[in-house]
């Protein structure tokens, strides 16, 4: 039965205790996180494209229009032919850019992006390390790609991006607060940092968006910040088209515009993944449905698409906040609740304390 | 950077912190090839310099070297989004200075396509608009989904769907289809619903209101000393329609009303144009219920040739008063041929709204002033 | 936080997303809306079904009335009478499908057709087209779209003079009448055997034929085969009124748009069928031209007097 709901993790724990036999153990491990770092990096890019594709047939369903449905079956294959498309594309980099930074800008943000999926577990047991400060880790990762937008928009040589990169700043390091402040709600809840361990806590007791008020409303928040931080509508002011035309990108094309383009998604899907397990009882079966021998991993990912639809509703729904109302809104409003709500945490947490001592 | 635009860019050194943003003629939400100078101070504008021209056809001098009927086609090109008033209001010029009749079914038939017309151009506004705010497209496509309805019926009353060329002086070109009366009961029977739906898009929205609410406020004071009409004045508390002020056709005979509103903000034009869509919608309604039959077109000479004199005449296009002067010297073409165009004259107040604003809401700003470029350089 | 108006539009957009048939776009190359006959589209010149000759009788005309000057004809005198049309080109690149040329022609020699597709590789070359290319059959649907697209014109020269009604009784027969006028228009419609094409092939093909075959119909005479100088032979066509009622050949166009959709139905011989889908016209013309001979019909359209 668990090898079935863990078939990943079963089949690491063989290839472990296979090489154990043959090799040292530190090779062994080596070895092992090698193969779990290419497999999420293999799978990372394959989840973008799934996110690209459902985002424009979403979005056309609900703008009553089909979307793209020429490159084979019912369109599946048009993340595919982007890829192609965009590889093809003539690199160009600015006469008067900054080589170096307007080079690196790319692989630092998509670099970031990636190594937050580092401690990300898609079940029990199944993530490439599972960190006993996961959070933390993801956290940081999270703040790591601000970097990356300055750099291309200081470095591509370009008002718009360099007013995108600008914006990046401030609206990251706005957003990163409220996050962190959402995301410590499930931490004191479930006493660990450890992304496993709050999965499992969730597993004893109930998933945590279901804590009435404290629960849902981190939930909000995380989500809201989020959203903010994978530059996302209706906090999409990083590269909002409408006005910087394509903000910190708009000199970059071809691969490196690619990259970009990946690290968004890739970002999109790594608070999809937080979400799911700080809140929504990562890799668990929902609603008394673990008789069904479906393995973790799936249901960790069904969770993931639900967010990810959430997130492409609102793109199709919601217009764009502007500069000085995000910060309002970050530092006057999401800030004072998301501090109440850790104090409120903080209280019945010391009353519950109370009553079982 | 500026040369041939005419504008001189002087450093100064107390200035070092401000930068020069040149949005257009290539950018996303200038609406065409509209340029704008914009003196950053951060992400707040401190001067701004419209640039037109860039679309420049000399539609003033073609009309000179076109018979009067050819000059029609030139008309469409102007405010491609609603062609059928540009006809109309030359129309209206040339009859003035032939002394033309236009007969009553012709009249009604003007009305109904002229307000369809006025629906489409504001589907365009409103949607535009929304993505100039950010939303990705939604309200944009839902608004030209009834545009395209539109658009049919103008296939088959004129048998095309952008430049029509249909309403002439004397009267219209062809006569309406019987299925064209269907087709439009039909849809303007299910267009408040479908207002409605854009409405719950935006109206309501609080990330739409804080975006447009007190932005780009015209005083009534500043909106007459730079003459806007249209939807932008009527927003600004000025209840000034041509169709009321000076009814020509037969406006005078249906039950409608001016919208007017008092924030003289962003959000205040485009609750404007949705009222006024929903007037087109009733207009059209009573226009249809008792369109008469008879001629579509008066009795015309084979060839137009005006006696000697001028004439100017205007009605109330979807971007506001529309003007065509004509100047007859008695031959086949006009002598002169000029366009008081209301994009033109409305876009002139833009550099004085938007001032003190940040970027993001010289965008929305402009997106309220809904202007199209075809219109503005001619 | 977010209050209703949020949720409202949210509300919306999940309702599109849950709706089922809203998509309103159309695959474009393989479906395709069907354009009404007066679209304008590529000016044609219309050849006549029996003779074959172009009815243009190198006027000029079209050339005067063009806005931007794409017409480009030359002729010369002709040893018997008028004038004989060597060439006719229009170049497309230019062309604004104004239809001013349609309603210049005194001889109902052009008419727009619903061609739009001119993408080429060449500006200077592929888009000048010669009278040869140009040549489109004087079939009734065709008669009619021109007529309609012509609709300002009162009284027409030519044919339509000698065919003995105005084509304004024609246009106020089929264009003015709002669906209920429809059948008390049948008064002040021309004489039954008018061979006068209506301008009523409609995009709505059962109001239309409705409508065309109503007032067209003699009055009450069922059965009665009607015939005016020069005018079609009449055959009973079956979809017109389901009771043999002969009707003018003006009402077929309209009758055979109605059969096409309601899938099969009109048997005139000049209704347009399932099979002629995918010709061309000049293709569509010859099968026309067949039929018509088969039918014993004389004289198949109007011809220049």
């Amino acid at each position: 039965m668990d090898v079935l709901r863990n078939p990943i993790g079963a089949l690491g724990g063989l290839l472990h205790g296979f090489l154990l036999q043959i090799l040292p153990t530190w090779l062994a491990d080596v070895i092992l996180s090698l193969l779990a770092v290419s497999i999420v990096v293999a799978i990372v890019p394959l989840l973008v494209m799934t996110a690209v594709f459902l985002e424009r047939r979403i979005l056309a369903k609900m703008q009553d229009r089909i979307g793209p449905n020429r490159v084979g079956p019912f369109g599946l294959l048009q993340p595919i032919a982007d890829v192609v498309k965009l590889l093809a594309k003539e690199d160009i980099i600015p006469a008067r850019a900054d080589r170096v930074l307007f080079i690196t800008a790319p692989i630092l943000v998509v670099g970031a992006s990636l190594m937050i999926w580092a401690t990300i577990p898609w079940g029990a047991g199944l993530a490439p390390t599972d960190l006993n400060v996961g959070v933390l880790y993801v956290i940081a990762m999270g703040g790591l790609p601000v970097l990356g937008f300055i750099m291309a928009g200081w470095g591509s040589y370009n008002k718009y991006a360099l007013l995108g990169g600008m914006r990046s700043a401030a609206q990251l390091m706005s957003y990163e607060i409220p996050a962190i402040l959402g995301a410590l709600v499930p931490v004191m809840l479930a006493g660990s940092m450890q992304l496993s361990e709050i999965v499992l806590a969730q597993q004893n007791s109930v998933w945590f968006i279901f804590f009435p008020i404290i629960g849902q409303l981190a939930f909000a928040l995380f989500i809201v910040a989020g959203l903010a931080e994978s530059n996302r509508t209706p906090f999409d002011l990083i590269e909002a088209e409408s006005e910087l035309v394509a903000g910190f990108h708009t000199e970059y094309s071809g691969m490196r515009f690619a990259l970009f383009f990946l690290a968004e998604y890739a970002n999109m899907f790594a608070i999809s993944g937080m979400a799911t397990i700080l809140f929504l009882g990562g890799w668990a079966a929902p609603f008394g449905l673990d008789f069904l021998t479906i393995p973790h991993f799936i249901w960790f990912l069904v969770k993931m698409y639900v967010m990810i639809f959430v997130f492409i509703w609102i793109r199709a729904t919601l217009p764009r906040l502007r500069y000085d109302q995000l910060m309002h809104f970050a530092w006057k409003r999401m800030l004072p609740i998301a501090l109440i709500n850790v104090a409120a945490t903080g209280i019945v947490l010391g009353i519950a304390r109370g009553l079982v001592r | 950077m500026f040369e041939g635009a005419g504008i001189e860019i002087v450093e100064n050194p107390e200035l070092a912190d401000e930068m020069t943003l040149n949005m257009g003629p290539q950018h996303p939400s200038t609406h065409g090839v509209f340029r704008l100078i914009l003196q950053l101070e951060g992400e707040t504008v401190v001067g701004v310099r419209p640039v037109m021209g860039y679309l420049h056809r000399s539609t003033e001098k073609l009309g000179e070297a076109r018979t009067y009927v050819q000059a029609v086609t030139l008309t469409d090109r102007m405010d491609y989004l609603a062609p059928m008033t540009n006809n109309w209001a030359y129309a209206l010029a040339v009859e003035k200075l032939a002394g033309l009749e236009v007969p009553e079914r012709a009249e009604y038939i003007r009305v109904i396509v002229s307000e369809l017309g006025r629906i489409a151009s504001h589907q365009v506004a409103i949607g535009t608009f929304g993505a100039d705010a950010g939303t990705w497209f939604t309200p944009l496509v839902y608004a030209f989904r009834e545009r395209e309805e539109i658009l049919d019926l103008f296939m088959l009353c004129a048998g095309v769907r952008m430049n029509p060329s249909y309403i002439r002086f004397g009267g219209v070109a062809r006569d309406l289809q019987p299925e064209f009366v269907e087709h439009a009961r039909r849809f303007i029977d299910k267009m408040p619903r479908k207002i409605d739906e854009y409405e719950s898009l935006l109206t309501n929205n609080e990330i739409f209101q804080g975006r447009t609410k007190g932005i780009g406020l015209l005083p009534p004071e500043l909106a007459k000393a730079y003459s806007v009409t249209g939807p932008i004045a009527r927003a600004s508390g000025i209840p000034y329609d041509v169709r009321r002020a000076e009814p020509y056709g037969i406006y005078d005979r249906f039950d409608w009303e001016v919208p007017v509103r008092f924030g003289g903000d962003a959000y205040d034009r485009y609750m404007v144009r949705i009222a006024e869509m929903r007037e087109s919608v009733e207009i059209v309604r009573q226009v249809l219920a008792d369109l008469p039959e008879g001629d579509i077109r008066g009795k015309m000479p084979k060839i137009v040739r005006p006696p000697k004199g001028e004439a100017y005449a205007r009605l109330e296009g979807p971007k506001g008063e529309l003007g065509f002067y004509l100047i007859s010297d008695g031959s086949t073409s006009p002598y002169r041929f000029k366009v008081r165009a209301p994009s033109f004259i409305n876009l002139n107040v833009l550099g004085e709204l938007t001032i003190g604003h940040k970027v993001a809401d010289a965008v929305v700003i402009l997106g309220s002033f809904d202007i199209v470029m075809g219109e503005v350089d001619r | 936080m977010f209050g209703l108006g949020v949720a409202q539009g949210m509300f919306t957009t999940l309702k599109h997303f849950f709706s089922l048939n809203n998509v309103v776009t159309v695959q474009y190359p393989e479906q395709r809306i069907e354009l009404p006959p007066w679209t304008r589209g590529r000016p044609r010149l219309i050849y006549d079904l029996d003779s074959g000759d172009l009815r243009c009788t190198a006027c000029g005309a079209c050339a005067l009335a063009c806005p931007v000057d794409v017409i480009k004809i030359e002729q010369h005198p002709s040893p018997v009478k008028g004038k004989v049309l060597d060439r006719f080109d229009l170049d497309m690149g230019g062309c604004i499908e104004c239809a001013l040329c349609v309603e210049a022609c005194p001889f109902r020699a052009i008419v727009m057709a619903p061609d739009f597709e001119f993408g080429t590789y060449d500006r200077e070359q592929s888009l000048v087209f010669n009278m040869h290319e140009l040549r489109i059959a004087g079939t009734p649907e065709v008669d009619s779209a021109m007529e309609y697209i012509q609709g300002v014109k009162r009284g027409l020269a030519g044919q339509a003079k000698a065919g003995g009604a105005a084509a304004g009784g024609a246009r106020a027969g089929a264009g003015a009448a709002p669906p209920a006028a429809g059948a008390t228009r049948a008064g002040a419609a021309p004489a039954p055997g008018d061979r006068q094409p209506v301008g009523a092939t409609a995009g709505d093909p059962a109001k239309a034929a409705g409508a065309a075959s109503g007032p067209r119909r003699p009055g009450g005479a069922t059965g009665a085969t009607t015939k005016a100088p020069g005018a079609v032979d009449e055959v009973a066509d079956a979809s017109g009124g389901g009771d043999g009622t002969p009707e003018p050949a003006a009402a077929r166009p309209a009758a055979s748009t109605a059969s096409a959709a309601a899938g099969g139905g009109g048997s005139g011989p000049l209704a347009r069928t399932d099979d002629m889908a995918g010709l061309s016209a000049a293709d569509r013309a010859k099968i026309y031209k067949e039929r018509a001979a088969a039918a014993g019909l004389g004289k198949a359209a109007p011809k220049e007097g």
